[in-house]
C-alpha cells in the first residue's frame, strides 16, 4: 500500500513537470518522435502512451500549433509552440522557478 | 505493418465516429516516428517484434483512446457529496412512504399480500429512488452547470450544532405509533373491518369527548410524524428539532389530558337482546377506565420524551461525566 501511494504522489508530481519540459521542448519545432528522444536525451523519459495525448491536449488549449510535412518520404506531423503557448510556458517557467526556490529553503531549513 | 493496423482499427473501435479518422491518423504517424527511431538507432530492419514493442509500449488501445477522450465523469467529485447525501435522504423518505403504503395495503386487504410481495415493492421503491435522484445528478453533470451554493457559502448560515444523536429505534417507534394512529383517525384504517361477518356492526362509538379534536389532533401528530422524519434524516438532535419535540410532546400531552377530562370517550350503542356483545353494554365504564388509563399512559411516555429532550437542552454540568 505504501509503494502505491509513493507511485501515485510520484505520478501527480511527475505530471506538472512533464507538461513544463514539453513546452520548453517546443520552442523548437518537433515531431512526434524527435520530441520523445529530445526529452529522453535531457534526463525526462515519458511514455508513448502519455506524450502523445498530452501534445494533442496542449495543442487544443491553443498553446501548440502543428503541421503535416513530408520528410524522409514520410508525412510527420511537426509541433511547435503558438503565440499563447510561448506566453503561457514564461509564465509557468516563471512559477515553477518560486516553487523551487521554495522547497529548497523548506528542505534546506530541515538540515 | 500489419500489427499497427490492427492496432489501430481496435482503438479506432472506442473513439466516436467524428474523431476516428485524424486520431487514427496522428497514432499511426506517431508509431511509424517510433519505429522509424527504432530502426535508426540500430542495425537491421524493424521487425514483427519491434512492432508489437513499440505498440505495447503505447498501451491499451482502450487506455490510448480513452485519452483522446474528454475528462468525464457520470457524477464528479463537486457533486458526488451532494449526490449521496440526497440518495440517503430520499431513501429514507421512500421508506417512510413505503411502510405507510405498506400498513395501508395491508390492512385494508386483511393481508392478503404476501411478504414476498412486500420485500419486492420496498426493493422496486427504493431502486427506482436510487435511480432518479441518480439520473437527476448525472444530468447536471453532463450540462456543466456547477450548483454555486458551495463557492457563495458563508459562515452564518451553517445549521445549529448537533446536540446528541438520535436512537433511531425511539425515532422509528415514535413514527410508527404516530402513523398508525393518523390513519386509523382519518379512517384509512379502520378497526371494524377485522370484525368476522357474523358480528353486524362494531358497537362503540366515540364519545363526546372527542368533539373538537379532529383537526387539533391531526396538526400536533401530523408535526410529531414530520419531526421524526426530519430527525431520522438527519441523524442528530439538534436545538430546534428539540424545541419542535417539546413542543409537539406537550401538545399531546395536553390534548391527552383534556380530552380525558372532557367527557364519555365511548359510547355503547343500543345492541338487541339477543347479541353476543350484550356484555359490552355492561362493561361501559371499564372501558371508559381503560381507555382514560391508557390515554394517561400515552400522556405519561410523551412526558417522559419531553423531559428527556429537555434534558439534552440543558448545557452540561461542568464535573459530570455526560
Amino acid at each position: 500500500m505504501t509503494n502505491d501511494a509513493a507511485e501515485k504522489l510520484h505520478s501527480e508530481m511527475r505530471r506538472g513537470a512533464i507538461v513544463l519540459g514539453v513546452l520548453a521542448q517546443l520552442r523548437e519545432e518537433h515531431y512526434g518522435y524527435s520530441l520523445r528522444k529530445a526529452l529522453a536525451d535531457k534526463g525526462l523519459e515519458v511514455e508513448e502512451g502519455t506524450l502523445y495525448p498530452l501534445v494533442r491536449r496542449l495543442e487544443q488549449q491553443g498553446l501548440l500549433v502543428s503541421e503535416w510535412r513530408e520528410e524522409d518520404k514520410r508525412r510527420k506531423r511537426f509541433y511547435r509552440l503558438s503565440d499563447l503557448g510561448k506566453a503561457t510556458y514564461e509564465q509557468l517557467l516563471k512559477d515553477w522557478r518560486e516553487l523551487s526556490a521554495s522547497l529548497e529553503a523548506l528542505n534546506g531549513s530541515d538540515k | 505493418m500489419e500489427w499497427v493496423s490492427r492496432y489501430l482499427d481496435q482503438v479506432g473501435q472506442y473513439l466516436p465516429e467524428d474523431k476516428r479518422v485524424e486520431v487514427t491518423t496522428e497514432l499511426r504517424e506517431a508509431i511509424e516516428g517510433e519505429l522509424e527511431g527504432l530502426a535508426e538507432s540500430r542495425p537491421g530492419p524493424v521487425t514483427e517484434a519491434d512492432e508489437k514493442a513499440v505498440l505495447e509500449r503505447f498501451g491499451h488501445p482502450l487506455k490510448v483512446a480513452r485519452d483522446y477522450h474528454p475528462l468525464r465523469y457520470l457524477i464528479g467529485p463537486t457533486l458526488y457529496p451532494s449526490w449521496w447525501q440526497t440518495v440517503k435522504q430520499v431513501a429514507v423518505l421512500v421508506l417512510a412512504i413505503q411502510v405507510v403504503a405498506g400498513l395501508v395495503v395491508g390492512l385494508s386487504t386483511g393481508w392478503r399480500i404476501g411478504a414476498f410481495d412486500l420485500l419486492g415493492l420496498f426493493i422496486n421503491g427504493q431502486f427506482w429512488a436510487f435511480a432518479v435522484v441518480t439520473g437527476v445528478y448525472i444530468a447536471i453533470e453532463f450540462s456543466g452547470e456547477r450548483p454555486n451554493h458551495l463557492d457563495q457559502w458563508r459562515a452564518e448560515r451553517l445549521p445549529a450544532a448537533s446536540v446528541a444523536p438520535i436512537r433511531r429505534g425511539d425515532v422509528l417507534t415514535n413514527l410508527f405509533s404516530e402513523g398508525v394512529f393518523l390513519l386509523w383517525w382519518n379512517d384509512v384504517l379502520v378497526l371494524s373491518r377485522w370484525l368476522p361477518d357474523s358480528i353486524p356492526a362494531f358497537p362503540l362509538q366515540a364519545g363526546p369527548a372527542w368533539d373538537g379534536w379532529f383537526w387539533p389532533l391531526n396538526i400536533v401528530f401530523g408535526l410529531a410524524f414530520a419531526l421524526h422524519l426530519w430527525v431520522l434524516m438527519r441523524g442528530v438532535w439538534q436545538r430546534p428539532t428539540l424545541w419542535a419535540e417539546i413542543a409537539t410532546g406537550l401538545g399531546v400531552i395536553v390534548a391527552a389530558i383534556a380530552i380525558c377530562i372532557a367527557g364519555d370517550l365511548v359510547v355503547v350503542r343500543e345492541l338487541p337482546a339477543d347479541s353476543a356483545l350484550q356484555v359490552l353494554g355492561r362493561a361501559e365504564l371499564f372501558i371508559e377506565r381503560t381507555l382514560k388509563i391508557a390515554l394517561l399512559v400515552v400522556a405519561g411516555f410523551t412526558a417522559w420524551d419531553v423531559w428527556k429532550a429537555w434534558r439534552l437542552l440543558l448545557p452540561p454540568t461542568p464535573g459530570l461525566r455526560t
